[in-house]
C-alpha cells in the first residue's frame, strides 16, 4: 500500500514552488556614506503590515549598531574586554541615533522612543527601541513610518564596520521586530519578538521589498543586497548614487571600497547540471524535470586585488552552492548573488550572510587543499536557503540555520572537493601538508567540534544562553550537523533528502520552529521520530555503544561448530538502534541489529568458524557515537600499527630532545 | 685555519669517537623511550583490540585523535606539557653534563677513555650549568626583541588592507630572530669550549670572551657552524624523504639512522668548534703542552701552529692579539693544561 503522503506530497511541493514571499516589512531607504566620519546618514520609509489578528499598540525596532556604542552594552558585557578594548583604544565605537519618527502624517514621536531590554536587566543596552503608537495598528492594516537616522560605523566588529577605506554596512538601519501572533512558533498570545543584540546572536525579521539609494564617493565600488538598478554620477559633489532593489527578503546590507575588483559571471544551469542529475533529482522527489530545473543567476564577486588569482575558486564554490542547494531543496529564486571578499584586517566582517549578499574570506596564501575560500563561500551561500528563505528565529533557534547549513554545506564540500588539509598556518604559511597531518572529511571536523563541547550544552538553547561562545559554535553548528547526518544514517539518504526538501519547500519565506521541522521529518519518514529529537535535539546525553566481549567456543556435541558469544554494551545514556557485523574466520559475515535499549545484550551464533572480528555500526552512520574505538573487536590486534606509532613517537621525542640539546 | 679544515678535522675526530656517539645516542634513546612509551601505552590501551587500529596502519585517522582527546584529553593535555618540560629539563641538564666530557675529549685528541671522559664531565658540570643559565638570558633577549618587532609590526600594519607586506615583515623578522638565535647558540658553544679547554670556572666571563672570539674570527667560526648546520639540513631532508618513501619497518630504521646522524652532527659541532678554538684562541691561553695525537688523527692544527696574526686567521682583519700575560683574578684558578 502506498502511503497517502506519497500521493499528496508531490502536489504540495509543486504548489509550494509557486509560493511568493509575503510583504510585511518593506523599506525605502536613502543613505549617504561620509567616509571622513565613517558615518551613514539615512532616511527610511517603512511600510509595515499587521498580518495578525491582534491590535498592536506599540512597535519595536532593532538598533543593532548600538551594541557598539560603549562598553556597557549587552554584547560588550558578554564579550568582555577583548571586544571593547579594541574600540575604546581609539574611540572607534559605533552607534545609531534615530532623529525623527513619524507614523503616516502624524507628529514626530522621537521624544517618546525608549530603549527596552527584553532579555536581560541591562538598562545600558540600547539595541531594542520601543515606541507607543497614538493608536493601535488594526489587524490587516498597513502603516508607513518615516525615520531619519544616523549610523556611526565602528571599526570592523561583529560583522559590520570599516577598515581603511573598506566599508561593510550591515545591521545598520532601524529594523522592525517580528510580531508573533498566538500559535505562531511558540507564542501563546500576540507579542513582539525583538531580542537584544548579544555576542552570539544574529537576526530575525519579516519579509518585504527593499528599494535603497546609496550615495558614496564616486571612486567606490559598491555591492549590496538585490539587483543594481542604476548608478548615477554627480560630478559636482564627486559622488555616485547607486540604486538597489530586491523583493522577498528580510534584510539589506551593502559594502563599498575603492579597491574592489568587480567580476561578474553567470551561473548557467544548462552547463552546470547534467541531464542525469536533473532526472535523478526529479525521480527522487517525484517531481517533473521542469520542476527540478534551475534558473540562471548572476554571480558578482567583489574581490581584493591581493586575492584576484582566487576569483575562479570563489566562482566555482558559488556555482557548487547554486547547483546542489538548487537540486536538493529548490531553485535559487533571486537574480543575483554577490560575494564580498573582505580585505586583510577586516576578518570580523567575513563569513557572513545577508539576503543575496555574502562575505567570504581568504588568505594571501590559500592552498586549494585547505578549502579556505571554498568552505566559507559555500556555507554563506547556503544561508540563502537556511536563514534567507527559511527564515527561522536565529536568536532562539540558531541551529535551524547554522546547523542545517553545516549539514548541507559539509555534504557539498565532501562531494565537490573531497578531503581537506587542516588550515594550520604558521607565519602566514600553511603547514598541515609540511607536517604530514593527514587529510580529513568535514564529518570528522564537525564531530571533533561536537566532542569538544558535547557535555556543555544541548543543541537547543537560546543563542545567548550557551555556556560560552565555543559551546554555542560547537553545539549550534557541528552538533546539529552530525545529528542530522546521524538521522540520515538511520533513515537513509533518500528519505533524508525528501525531508529536507519538503521542509524547505513548505517553510520557504516563512518562520519555522524546531517542532515544524520535526513534524515534516515524522510525516515524510512515516515514523514517529520523537525519541530521536528528544534525545539529540533537546537532550545532551552521550551516545556510546561498545563491543564488550567476544568469545568463540568449540561446540562439543556438534563437531566443527562454534558458539560465538558477542556481548554489546550501552555505555552512554542515549539510546539508538545499532547494526552489527560479525566476520568469521572462514570469510562468512553475519549482519544483525540490536535495539540498544537495555544496558547490554549478549548475542549468540552457532557457525562453522570462530569469530575474527565484530563491529558495531560498520558503516559509520552514527556520527554521534562518542567512541568509534570501542565499536569493534578483532582477534588479531594491530601490533604493526602500535609498533609504527611507538617508533614515530620515539622519533619525535628524540628530535625534540636533540633540539633542546643544542642549548647544552 | 679555514672552516672547512675545522669541519674535516671534526669529522675525523667524530669518526674516531664512535663510542661517544653511541653513548650520546643511547642517552637520547632512553630519554626518548621515557617520553614515547607512556604515550604509546595510552594509545594501545585506548584502541586495544579495536579493528580501527589495523585500519590506521596505512593512514592515520584524525577522528581517533579527536575522540581520544575527548575521552582523556583534559588529563592528558594537563600532564603532557609539564611532563615534557620536566623530561626536557632533565635531558638538558644531562646533556650539559656530557658536553664537558665531549669537548674535553675532542680537545685532548685522545682515544676514548671512560675514566677521563666521565671525570671531565663531572669537573665541568657546574660551570657549564651556570653557563646554561646565563645563555638563557641571551636567548630571552632575542625572544624579547622578537616580541618587540611583532608589536611594532602590529602598529605599522594596523591599517594594512593587504596581507602580503605583513607576511613579508613576519618572515623577515623570523629570519632575523633565527639568525640571532643561531649566533647566540654559536657564542654559547664557544663559551662552553673555552670553559672546558681553559679549565676556567668563570662562566659569564667566558660568554663575554666568546663574544669577542666570535667577533674577531667570524668567518671561520660561522663557516664551521654553518657547514655543520648544512649537513644537518641535508640529513633532515634525506630523513624526511626516507620516512615517506620507505615501507614502515624500513622507515623506522631510517628514523633511527637520522637520530644517530643528528647525534653525530651534534658532536661534530663540538669537534669542529674545538678545532677552531684551539687554532685561533688568544695567545695568552696557548701555553699548553702538546700531547701525542691518537693514531690516524691529524692534529696539526690542534694547538694552532700558526701565529695568532691576521695571516694566521684566514680572512680576519689584522688586529692586536689579546694582551699576553693578563693576570687572572685571585678567585680564578690558573688554567689547567689539558
Amino acid at each position: 500500500m502506498i502511503p497517502m503522503s506519497r500521493i499528496w506530497l508531490p502536489l504540495l511541493l509543486s504548489a509550494a514552488a509557486f509560493s511568493q514571499p509575503p510583504k510585511i516589512a518593506s523599506y525605502d531607504i536613502e543613505a549617504r556614506l561620509d567616509p571622513k566620519t565613517k558615518t551613514v546618514y539615512g532616511r527610511q520609509v517603512l511600510t509595515w503590515t499587521n498580518n495578525s489578528p491582534d491590535f498592536i499598540p506599540e512597535l519595536q525596532f532593532h538598533l543593532y549598531m548600538n551594541a557598539f556604542r560603549n562598553e556597557r552594552s549587552t554584547v560588550m558585557r558578554e564579550a568582555g574586554s577583548r571586544l571593547s578594548d579594541r574600540l575604546k583604544k581609539r574611540n572607534e565605537w559605533g552607534w545609531i541615533d534615530v532623529r525623527s519618527f513619524r507614523v503616516g502624517n502624524g507628529p514626530d514621536l522621537v521624544k517618546s522612543l525608549r530603549y527596552i531590554q527584553p532579555d536581560d536587566a541591562n538598562k545600558d543596552d540600547q539595541t531594542v527601541m520601543a515606541v507607543a503608537l497614538p493608536q493601535p495598528v488594526k489587524p490587516g492594516a498597513t502603516i508607513r513610518i518615516a525615520m531619519d537616522f544616523v549610523t556611526k560605523l565602528p571599526r570592523g566588529v561583529r560583522r559590520s564596520g570599516w577598515h581603511g577605506d573598506y566599508y561593510f554596512v550591515a545591521q545598520w538601519f532601524p529594523k522592525i521586530g517580528v510580531w508573533e501572533s498566538a500559535g505562531q512558533r511558540y507564542s501563546t498570545e500576540g507579542r513582539w519578538n525583538c531580542h537584544q543584540f548579544h555576542e552570539t546572536t544574529e537576526f530575525y525579521a519579516d519579509f518585504g521589498d527593499y528599494n535603497v539609494n546609496l550615495t558614496v564617493p564616486a571612486g567606490y565600488v559598491v555591492g549590496a543586497t538585490g539587483v543594481q538598478q542604476s548608478r548615477v554620477l554627480d560630478a559636482r559633489t564627486g559622488t555616485a548614487v547607486y540604486r538597489f532593489s530586491q523583493q522577498g527578503v528580510h534584510d539589506f546590507a551593502w559594502t563599498a571600497c575603492p579597491k574592489f575588483i568587480r567580476i561578474v559571471r553567470t551561473f548557467d544551469p544548462a552547463k552546470e547540471v547534467t541531464p542525469g542529475e536533473l532526472s535523478a533529482t526529479a525521480r527522487l522527489h517525484r517531481i517533473s524535470e521542469s520542476g527540478a530545473r534551475l534558473t540562471p543567476v548572476e554571480m558578482i564577486l567583489l574581490i581584493q586585488p591581493e586575492h584576484a588569482a582566487q576569483a575562479g575558486r570563489h566562482f566555482r564554490a558559488l556555482a557548487a552552492g547554486l547547483k546542489y542547494f538548487g537540486l536538493w531543496y529548490g531553485p535559487y529564486p533571486y537574480r543575483t548573488i554577490t560575494c564580498v571578499d573582505p580585505p586583510y584586517g577586516a576578518g570580523s566582517t567575513g563569513g557572513m550572510e545577508y539576503p543575496t549578499l555574502i562575505t567570504a574570506g581568504t588568505s594571501w596564501i590559500a592552498p586549494a587543499s585547505e578549502q579556505s575560500p571554498e568552505m566559507v563561500t559555500v556555507h554563506e551561500f547556503g544561508h540563502q536557503y537556511w536563514y534567507g528563505m527559511v527564515a527561522n528565529n536565529e536568536f532562539e533557534e540558531a541551529w535551524l540555520d547554522e546547523g542545517f547549513n553545516t549539514y548541507s554545506t559539509s555534504k557539498i564540500l565532501d562531494k565537490v572537493y573531497g578531503p581537506l588539509n587542516l588550515p594550520i598556518h604558521v607565519l602566514h604559511i600553511p603547514v598541515s601538508g609540511i607536517l604530514g597531518i593527514p587529510t580529513s572529511g568535514w564529518d570528522t571536523l564537525n564531530r571533533a567540534g561536537y566532542l569538544s563541547e558535547s557535555k556543555t550544552d544541548s543543541l537547543a538553547r537560546n543563542s545567548w544562553q550557551y555556556a560560552s561562545p565555543s559551546s554555542y559554535g560547537a553545539n549550534v553548528y557541528m552538533r546539529t550537523g552530525i545529528t542530522l547526518r546521524t538521522l540520515e544514517g538511520y533513515l537513509g539518504e533518500d528519505t533524508m533528502a525528501r525531508i529536507m526538501r519538503t521542509y524547505f519547500q513548505r517553510w520557504q519565506y516563512r518562520h519555522p520552529s524546531t517542532k515544524d521541522f520535526i513534524a515534516v521529518a515524522n510525516e515524510v519518514s512515516g515514523q514517529d521520530l520523537g525519541w530521536f529529537f528528544d534525545q539529540f535535539f533537546y537532550g545532551s546525553n552521550e551516545l556510546d555503544y561498545a563491543v564488550a566481549h567476544v568469545e568463540s567456543e568449540k561446540d562439543q556435541p556438534a563437531k566443527g561448530k562454534y558458539t560465538i558469544k558477542v556481548r554489546l554494551t550501552r555505555n552512554g545514556e542515549a539510546i539508538m538502534p545499532v547494526e552489527l557485523k560479525v566476520r568469521l574466520k572462514n570469510g562468512e559475515e553475519i549482519r544483525d541489529r540490536w535495539d540498544g535499549k537495555y544496558r547490554w545484550t549478549e548475542l549468540k551464533y552457532v557457525r562453522g568458524a570462530e569469530a575474527e572480528s565484530v563491529e558495531i555500526d560498520p558503516g559509520r552512520k552514527i556520527l554521534l557515537d562518542v567512541s568509534y574505538a570501542n565499536n569493534s573487536w578483532t582477534q588479531r590486534p594491530a601490533a604493526g600499527t602500535f609498533a609504527k606509532w611507538t617508533a614515530n613517537l620515539l622519533f619525535w621525542a628524540q628530535n625534540f630532545l636533540l633540539a633542546l640539546a643544542s642549548l647544552s | 685555519m679555514t672552516a672547512m679544515t675545522a669541519v674535516r678535522l671534526g669529522i675525523r675526530q667524530v669518526r674516531a669517537a664512535r663510542r661517544l656517539v653511541f653513548i650520546y645516542y643511547c642517552v637520547t634513546l632512553l630519554f626518548g623511550l621515557a617520553a614515547a612509551l607512556p604515550l604509546a601505552f595510552l594509545a594501545i590501551g585506548d584502541l586495544g583490540t579495536s579493528l580501527w587500529a589495523g585500519r590506521m596502519q596505512r593512514q592515520f585517522d584524525l577522528d581517533w585523535i579527536f575522540e581520544f582527546l575527548h575521552r582523556s584529553g583534559r588529563p592528558v593535555s594537563a600532564i603532557i606539557p609539564p611532563a615534557a618540560l620536566v623530561l626536557g629539563g632533565i635531558f638538558l641538564t644531562f646533556g650539559t653534563f656530557l658536553s664537558g666530557g665531549v669537548v674535553s675529549h675532542f680537545a685532548r685528541g685522545h682515544a676514548y677513555a671512560p675514566a677521563a671522559f666521565w671525570g671531565d664531565c663531572g669537573r665541568s658540570f657546574a660551570r657549564l650549568l651556570r653557563l646554561l643559565i646565563y645563555s638563557g638570558l641571551f636567548y630571552a633577549l632575542v625572544l624579547a626583541l622578537n616580541i618587540s618587532l611583532a608589536s611594532l609590526a602590529g602598529r605599522i600594519f594596523a591599517e594594512s588592507m593587504e596581507e602580503r607586506p605583513v607576511a613579508l615583515f613576519a618572515w623577515g623578522r623570523t629570519a632575523l630572530v633565527l639568525m640571532l638565535l643561531l649566533c647566540v647558540n654559536m657564542v654559547m658553544d664557544y663559551a662552553r669550549v673555552r670553559l672546558v679547554v681553559e679549565d676556567s670556572r668563570k662562566s659569564f666571563r667566558a660568554v663575554l670572551a666568546s663574544f669577542r672570539f666570535v667577533a674577531r674570527n667570524f668567518k671561520p667560526v660561522a663557516g664551521a657552524f654553518g657547514a655543520v648546520l648544512l649537513l644537518l639540513g641535508a640529513a633532515a631532508a634525506l630523513g624526511h624523504f626516507a620516512a615517506r618513501a620507505l615501507p614502515w619497518i624500513l622507515a623506522i630504521l631510517a628514523q633511527q639512522l637520522f637520530v644517530l646522524a643528528r647525534v653525530a652532527l651534534k658532536l661534530l659541532f663540538y669537534a669542529s668548534e674545538t678545532q677552531v678554538y684551539l687554532a685561533l684562541r688568544p695567545v695568552a691561553t696557548q701555553a699548553l703542552p702538546q700531547e701525542p695525537a691518537p693514531a690516524g688523527l691529524d692534529v696539526s692544527c690542534r694547538h694552532s701552529p700558526e701565529p695568532p696574526t691576521a695571516a694566521g686567521r684566514e680572512g680576519a682583519p689584522a688586529e692586536p692579539a689579546e694582551p699576553a700575560g693578563v693576570p687572572a683574578p685571585p678567585s680564578d684558578p690558573p688554567d689547567r693544561p689539558l
